[in-house]
């Protein structure tokens, strides 16, 4: 019937960070067209405006409840994200500038994407109500399918744009079935109200048997895998994150998938928590995501290894990333939930530090990107070579980086929900992974350069220079940071991440 | 059978019937035409459970504005002289073979379920479907949705602008 909520204060304020991302987005978008020469403004004003979102989500982490008539969570869970995604902007905008300046792209507009695209996260991750979830993924997915084709004079680029829009699009529609035979079932697209729903014997047996649900929630599942690109809904992903720009492949390989997985902890580990009461469904439901991760673990590792193009190198290693996550989806534990946000947050850091330093290595139009080009590194750019060590081990999980901590807390969620087989397999195709991350290293600094291609800056191409690109080491010093100290402190998160979910 | 069953039936046949005619037409007008068809037998269907407002927003928005927006792309792309070609080889098998598969398994969901759907429209259903109750809950129950999908249409727009601007810088 007719609600009678009003928006108060108290609403406007628990929404703060989003606010803030999107108000900075149309200001700079603002400032983009009254600008006559372009300026650092607009690059100064995004980074000022995602540190205001995320310092406010720091500062509202101890918050509990919801805000806007329950649908938006206001708690530490919210706000952590909130502050990730912010972080993730302002990496993404500092290592673009020199990119972008290179190939012609004005950096307000990419700016402003950027920012729409972390709002959209950002109700994907706070989303309490089925519909948010389904507006953030559609506004990260539209500001996703432009800055995809930001490059309008490369094929590639425009490839990319046009393959992710369309089949973009198809995914959607199974979210939205999947969201429609949810509501059949339990009456309400409300989280808070499916868990009550779970939580009643009678109404949970019934629901929890009918192939309506099970439809629904397979719909969900398929839209979520496609975005976050999980084995058989991956396709689109090479093509896409070899045709985008590096810096947004950068960008949606981590913080992109950082929303769709905060979603879909939030529907699976925390909205459906009560399931657990039933074990048959429990185990039907651990099945079918647990499946899902190992064919994404293996088969990612397995064709990243005859990968020759860094860039498709590290996409098909996202696909395995994303397959490591799903397992801790899998567990349908807080344990589990935990283990995915700390993973999110370290692979962040290190899948866009890593796609920094290749962003920084490539030159104008593509060229730059074989494994070959990085022979001998190692004496030629020692720092960048040492960051991009660091990323590449943090990404096999070796420690002390945040890479190492992460599996092992992801794989200890699998087991204590009694996944020990799906966690063994994981920890083998993590095994495989070690060969082509290290080969990087190895190539780095064992083999020389055949031909001095990247030291010569001659004709159109442009080899990094080290002055004048402050931003982009400042943004590799924040990847850099970020995964060693949740290298050697994990606990960090891990203790703060207990009182994400109180309420 | 009740009169709002037949009326169901002979609607959504109408539907289905005037969505096929608009994947099996040559002429790309022809099958927007038959588009605008299956759109309006929506929108009955839509009347038929007392959703009014949605109804008219259906042959408003759909059926009239989008619909003249593709009618104008296919005149400026002039599409009618081509033949579109479909290709007949094993991937189109494969792919007409996975459809029906996940079509089999929707219409097995939906038998196996049919205890879960309501027999009755709810009463209140007349007063549910009007304007102004649908206005009054937009406002405010689901008044966050409702102004973010403002920041889907702004992406969208700086998104067209951007991709399809004339001037590179």
């Amino acid at each position: 019937m007719i609600s009678g909520f009003q928006i108060s204060a108290r609403d406007i304020y628990g929404v703060m960070p989003l606010l803030i991302l999107a108000g900075t987005g149309l200001v700079v978008l603002m400032w983009d067209a009254f600008e006559k020469v372009p300026t650092r403004i607009p690059l100064l004003l995004t980074v000022l405006g995602a540190l205001a979102a995320g310092a406010t989500g720091i500062i509202n982490i101890e918050n509990t409840g919801r805000v806007f008539n329950g649908m938006i969570l206001n708690n530490g869970y919210s706000n952590f994200y909130s502050a990730l995604f912010s972080v993730a902007v302002v990496i993404a905008v500092l290592l673009a500038e020199r990119y972008l300046k290179d190939e012609e792209v004005l950096i307000g507009e990419y700016s402003a994407l950027t920012l729409f695209a972390a709002c959209g996260m950002i109700m994907l991750a706070s989303g309490n109500d089925l519909i948010v979830t389904f507006l953030g993924l559609e506004t990260m997915s539209i500001a996703f399918y432009v800055l995809a084709g930001l490059f309008r004079r490369r094929q590639e680029s425009n490839e990319a744009a046009l393959k992710y829009f369309l089949l973009g699009a198809f995914s959607t529609g199974f979210f939205l079935y999947g969201i429609a035979l949810l509501y059949g079932s339990f009456g309400t697209t409300n989280l808070d109200g499916i868990t009550a729903a779970l939580s009643i014997p009678a109404k949970s047996a019934s629901v929890l048997a009918s192939p309506m649900f099970w439809m629904g929630m397979g719909m969900l599942i398929v839209g979520f895998a496609f975005k976050v690109a999980a084995f058989p809904f991956h396709q689109w992903a090479p093509d896409v994150y070899e045709g985008a720009p590096t810096v947004v492949t950068g960008f949606m390989s981590t913080a992109g998938k950082a929303g769709a997985f905060g979603a879909l902890v939030l529907i699976v580990n925390i909205a459906m928590a009560p399931m657990t009461g039933n074990p048959a469904a429990l185990n039907k439901m651990q099945t079918l995501i647990g499946v899902l991760a190992l064919a994404s673990m293996f088969y990612g590792n397995i064709t990243a290894l005859s990968q020759m193009n860094i860039k498709r190198m590290l996409a098909y290693s996202s696909i395995a990333h994303a397959g490591y996550m799903l397992l801790g989806v899998a567990a349908m534990s807080q344990a589990g939930a935990t283990s995915v946000t700390l993973y999110l947050t370290v692979y962040t850091f290190m899948q866009m530090g890593a796609f920094g330093v290749v962003g920084l290595l490539e030159k104008q139009g593509g060229v730059g990107l074989n494994l070959s080009d990085y022979a001998g590194l190692g004496r030629r750019k020692p720092v960048l070579a040492f960051v991009m060590s660091i990323m590449m081990l943090s990404l096999t999980g070796i420690p002390p980086f945040g890479g190492f901590f992460a599996k092992y807390y992801l794989f200890t969620a699998a087991i204590q929900s009694g996944l020990t087989g799906y966690a063994i397999l994981g920890m083998i195709a993590t095994l495989i992974s070690v060969y082509f991350y290290l080969r990087v290293m190895v190539v780095m600094y064992f083999r020389d350069a055949e031909e001095p291609a990247l030291q010569v800056s001659g004709g159109g191409g442009i080899a990094l220079s080290t002055t004048g690109n402050i931003s982009a080491w400042a943004a590799l010093a924040i990847a850099t940071i970020g995964i060693s100290v949740l290298g050697l402190l994990p606990m960090i998160l891990t203790n703060l991440a207990k009182t994400f979910y109180l309420h | 059978m009740q009169n709002g069953e037949i009326a169901f039936y002979l609607l959504s046949a109408g539907a289905i019937t005037f969505a096929l005619l608009t994947i099996t037409r040559k002429s790309a007008v022809v099958s927007a035409l038959m588009l605008v068809l299956t759109f309006c037998f929506l929108a009955a269907l839509y009347l038929t459970l007392s959703a009014q407002f949605l109804a008219v927003v259906q042959v408003a928005v759909y059926a009239g504005a989008i619909m003249v927006l593709v009618l104008f792309v296919i005149m400026l792309l002039n599409l009618e002289s081509e033949d579109i070609h479909v290709s007949k080889n094993w991937k189109a098998v494969v792919g007409l073979l996975a459809a029906m598969g996940v079509l089999a398994q929707v219409l097995a969901m939906i038998f196996m379920s049919q205890d879960k759907f309501p027999k009755t429209i709810s009463p209140n259903a007349a007063i549910l479907g009007t304007t102004e109750s649908v206005g009054r809950t937009l406002y405010t129950a689901y008044s966050f949705p409702f102004e973010m999908a403002s920041l889907i249409l702004i992406s969208a727009a700086v998104g067209a602008v951007v991709l399809a601007k004339k001037r590179l810088t």
